[in-house]
């Protein structure tokens, strides 16, 4: 029964949001191998390898989450049973969290082995090089799309801040206050050198993704606000 | 039915729906305060005066300087908020169903297509212009000079316009082929590598063609003015050119998307 209501969710999620941590890997990954064979600049390489993983994938996972927590057509249904509904949004979360944690990890280690030069962290550590910034992006994601009951909107809102850490980076880096919040320390530390604010700023960023998925619990306990749903 | 009418019922309710939508108002306002925050601490150099970065020479304040850095630094981002809150409007009318009352209808498809994208685009630009205004009316209160104002108009008409339609007609368009959330990761990745990526990353990519929506050629061939990381020696007529090709190149995807909706329509 259980895998049967996890297989349904899959079912309602669709096959594309899956592919897509897929083809981001395989497509960046394959093209720095490809890369690597003609001999180009090991510190471009490395920062395609770890953008791959600290940009790319985090933004697909807060751009799906967004879509996926904002509209549901079967929520009034959905709401007359006896399981919450938070849970259930939770369950479709967990696996598309869970999928692209999962490939991200395996990409870790397949690029850790094939470009040792580029992620120099150990295996585990290596990890934290995707996992701040997936579950930032998911749960601001998620977030603003109950907040501003849009999913549009909400990928917007994360496109916007996303462009401009990459852009801007230099400023983000270096002021007090955007420091905690700053999802591209890695590649910061690739492109600087440096790298002083690395380890806090993963602590803040998992901190600050608990503190996001907690305010989405609370926002789906209150179920009379789900209801006034997406706007045309 | 004539399919100007067409054009003109569709554009008058797109343009009541989207602006009606607070997720929009809210959406690009957050957005807009990036750059606001980001041109606080650059634009004060403009508006007061600075030494120099290189030496102790004192610059003085140009308020233009003010004008055209807004405008620029706003474009960064905003134009890409605008393509990523219309990227739902096609899928919505999946999703209501909408679509498929309307194909009973006489309208032709094109002319539907046509009205969404004046009305959602027009309802799109009306916070763009309020935001941009507002930043504007920042600059005018810290330096009172009213011949920033048709500078203001003539930045926002020739930088931040060109920009949000290119996103608005792709944004309309595409959706009808990707799914929304994959669509907007697919136009996030690609604003930032064909606009804002530096060229010292050592990636091929477009940001120092006539294909760059940030307004790099705008600004330097209409204002004298230079982007960010860009030195192009651009002519007004190389402005003008990358402005038609931009706006062109928002209503090409327009139609490749009318296209293909006809495609599939003629092929149920």
């Amino acid at each position: 029964m259980r895998l049967a209501l996890w297989r349904y969710e899959l079912r309602v999620l669709g096959p594309v949001l899956f592919v897509v941590p897929v083809l981001i890997v395989v497509g960046l990954g394959g093209l720095a191998a490809v890369l690597d064979l003609r001999a180009v600049n090991r510190g471009f390489l490395a920062q395609l390898v770890v953008a791959s993983l600290e940009a790319c994938l985090p933004l697909a996972g807060g751009v799906t989450a967004a879509s996926v927590t904002a509209r549901d057509p079967a929520l009034e249904l959905l709401l007359t049973l006896p399981v919450s509904y938070g849970r259930t949004a939770f369950r479709r979360l967990a696996l598309l969290l869970g999928w692209t944690g999962l490939v991200a990890l395996g990409a870790t280690l397949v690029l850790r082995a094939a470009f040792p030069w580029a992620l120099t962290p150990p295996p585990a550590l290596a990890q934290l090089i995707w996992l701040g910034p997936l579950l930032c992006c998911a749960g601001a994601g998620a977030w603003l799309a109950l907040l501003l009951r849009s999913g549009a909107a909400s990928g917007a809102v994360l496109g916007g801040i996303w462009v401009a850490q990459l852009a801007f980076h230099g400023y983000f880096a270096a002021t007090g206050w955007t420091q905690p919040w700053f999802l591209f320390a890695t590649l910061e530390g690739l492109y600087t050198g440096g790298g002083t604010f690395w380890a806090t700023n993963r602590i803040d960023l998992l901190i600050l993704a608990a503190g996001l998925f907690g305010a989405v619990w609370a926002y789906l306990r209150h179920l009379e606000w789900r209801l006034r749903s997406e706007e045309g | 039915m004539g399919n100007s009418r067409v054009v003109w019922g569709a554009l008058r309710y797109e343009f009541q729906m989207q602006v009606r939508r607070p997720a929009v108002w809210v959406g690009l306002t957050l957005v807009a305060a990036i750059p606001f925050v980001l041109w606080q601490g650059i634009g004060d150099h403009y508006l007061h005066g600075h030494y120099s970065d290189r030496s102790t020479v004192w610059v003085p304040a140009a308020p233009a300087g003010a004008v055209l850095l807004w405008a620029e630094i706003l474009t960064f981002l905003l134009p890409l908020a605008v393509g990523l809150v219309l990227a739902d409007r096609l899928a919505r009318d999946r999703t209501t169903h909408v679509a498929e009352l309307l194909e009973t209808l006489p309208g032709a498809l094109g002319a539907r297509l046509a009205g969404k994208y004046l009305g959602s685009t027009l309802a799109t630009l009306l916070p763009v212009g309020l935001l941009y205004a507002a930043g504007i009316g920042d600059i005018l209160i810290q330096v009172p000079d009213a011949s920033m104002v048709p500078l203001a108009a003539a930045a926002f008409a020739a930088v931040v316009l060109p920009g949000s339609l290119f996103a608005a007609g792709f944004s309309i368009a595409v959706p009808a082929v990707l799914r929304v959330p994959l669509y907007q990761f697919l136009f996030v990745g690609y604003w930032f590598w064909a606009n804002l990526m530096s060229p010292k990353i050592g990636l091929p990519s477009p940001v120092g063609t006539m294909l760059n929506a940030t307004g790099p050629w705008a600004l330097e061939g209409f204002f004298d003015f230079q982007w960010t990381f860009l030195i192009l020696h651009a002519t007004a007529a190389q402005a003008a050119a990358s402005i038609v090709l931009l706006v062109g190149l928002g209503l090409l995807a327009l139609t490749g998307g009318w296209g293909y909706l006809s495609w599939e329509q003629a092929r149920r």
